[in-house]
């Protein structure tokens, strides 16, 4: 029999065109609704998990804590482990809530067109630094805008859009470049992610004064960012006198590892 | 009902990855579907395994920021490099040292294909090009280090659910 009417040839076929068509619809961007709705699933699950994760880090804490205190004081203790656990339920909330106030305040102050959006996923490959957001190109939002947090601080910026939903590169990847400048000394330089673990700050001129602490703000010069969102702050610098440009190490002002609440920025 | 507590199973992996694992930090991430399928080519038939192959990798395609279809085709390569490895290369019984060499080899491989996948969509303007240099040095490093750590576990919850599936 020849090898075409085998069986083995007739499956590696089918996964061969299935394969080829999800990619040609993905970037026809037909896959949307199907991303979304399983995004969606998986945002709200994977949530779960993370926030029962840091429950079980806050009830554990408190364990440790109430253990000291029963040594000095025994008779409180049935009162304090009652306590505990419900404060280790209501600390997630707590923090939601506090988030969402900040957020609030932030929105009725800023200048700029802010979309509020929750963050429901991230990237669970590890080979991107992109999280997921619950709104989409039907509630407005647009490739390319930049996300921040409360007040004012940059986050990344939306690359990928759904109808209901998103993905935003943060600044923390290395294919999102930001245009900054220095708030005190004014040098200008480029800004780009080292793979989730800080951001770098390139072709700075050795002309220019920089020195650590210094804040990093967006110059809003390539346009594809409003200018001064709080990039960072100068970590280290490496600089040698050969070299043409200097070269920085900034550690981002927002807590990129525990995003809830974010902010589109429309243009 | 097999295939759906298999599909369950799939998405409550995927659950974990998101929500715990992919938060390691030091851009380790470690890949338990990875690891899931691994355990699945070295212990069960063919269409298990393709079905823990498309089903898995089309989930981690729909979440993951790459273009959706990667992630299939390198699920795909680990499984014919696994199955040749096990057939062909150590044709005898899988004991402990063959699952830690299925997992690095698995773990190379899926970063290696995703690598030239992104590198051939890159060239044709459906994918913005990943740092090749650091996922093939320092990430694979790490992930390499995470997957033996986690996959023991992984096979523990294999033999767990093989046990309870019907047959």
């Amino acid at each position: 029999m020849r090898f075409i009417y085998t069986r083995t040839f007739t499956i590696a076929f089918s996964i061969f065109v299935g394969i080829a068509l999800i990619i040609i619809l993905d970037a026809k961007g037909y896959l949307g609704l199907a991303r979304d709705g399983f995004t969606r699933v998986y945002g709200y699950s994977s949530g779960a998990v993370a926030t029962g994760v840091s429950g079980s880090k806050e009830f554990f804490k408190t364990f440790f804590t109430i253990r000291k205190l029963v040594s000095e004081n025994a008779a409180l203790q049935q009162k304090i482990n009652e306590l505990s656990f419900e404060d280790a339920r209501l600390q997630t909330s707590r923090e939601e809530n506090i988030a969402l106030r900040k957020s609030l305040n932030f929105k009725q102050s800023s200048p700029l067109n802010l979309v509020p959006v929750e963050v429901i996923g991230s990237d669970p490959t590890g080979f991107s630094q992109t999280i997921i957001i619950d709104k989409g190109s039907e509630e407005g939002i647009a490739q390319n805008s930049a996300v921040v947090v409360s007040p004012g601080l940059l986050v990344g910026k939306v690359t990928s859009l759904s109808p209901h939903s998103a993905q935003v590169t943060l600044i923390t990847d290395p294919s999102v470049v930001v245009s900054a400048i220095v708030s005190d000394s004014g040098a200008q330089g480029l800004i780009s992610g080292e793979h989730g673990l800080g951001l770098s700050f390139n072709l700075v001129s050795q002309n220019e004064v920089i020195k650590t602490t210094d804040n990093v703000v967006t110059s809003g010069l390539a346009g594809d960012f409003p200018p001064g969102l709080l990039i960072g702050q100068i970590d280290s610098i490496k600089s040698a006198g050969s070299d043409l440009f200097q070269k920085a190490f900034v550690a981002p002002a927002a807590d990129l590892r525990n995003l809830k609440f974010v902010f589109v920025v429309q243009t | 009902m097999r295939y759906a507590a298999l599909f369950l199973t799939l998405f409550l992996l995927l659950t974990i990855q998101g929500g715990l694992i992919s938060h390691l930090g030091f851009g380790a991430a470690g890949n338990i579907i990875l690891l899931f399928l691994t355990v699945s080519v070295i212990l069960s038939d063919f269409e298990e395994i393709l079905f823990v192959c498309l089903v898995g990798g089309l989930m981690m395609d729909l979440v993951s920021a790459s273009r959706a279809g990667i992630i299939v085709v390198c699920f795909l390569a680990v499984f014919g490099s696994i199955y040749l490895f096990i057939k062909k290369i150590v044709p005898r019984d899988p004991n402990r040292y063959i699952l830690y060499i299925c997992v690095i080899i698995s773990t190379v491989v899926f970063t290696l294909v995703f690598v030239l996948c992104n590198i051939s969509l890159s060239f044709l303007h459906l994918e913005s090009a990943l740092d090749w240099k650091f996922m093939l040095g320092k990430k694979l490093i790490l992930d390499l280090i995470v997957n033996i750590i986690l996959v023991y576990p992984i096979f523990l919850m294999y033999e767990f659910i093989r046990k309870k599936l019907p047959q």
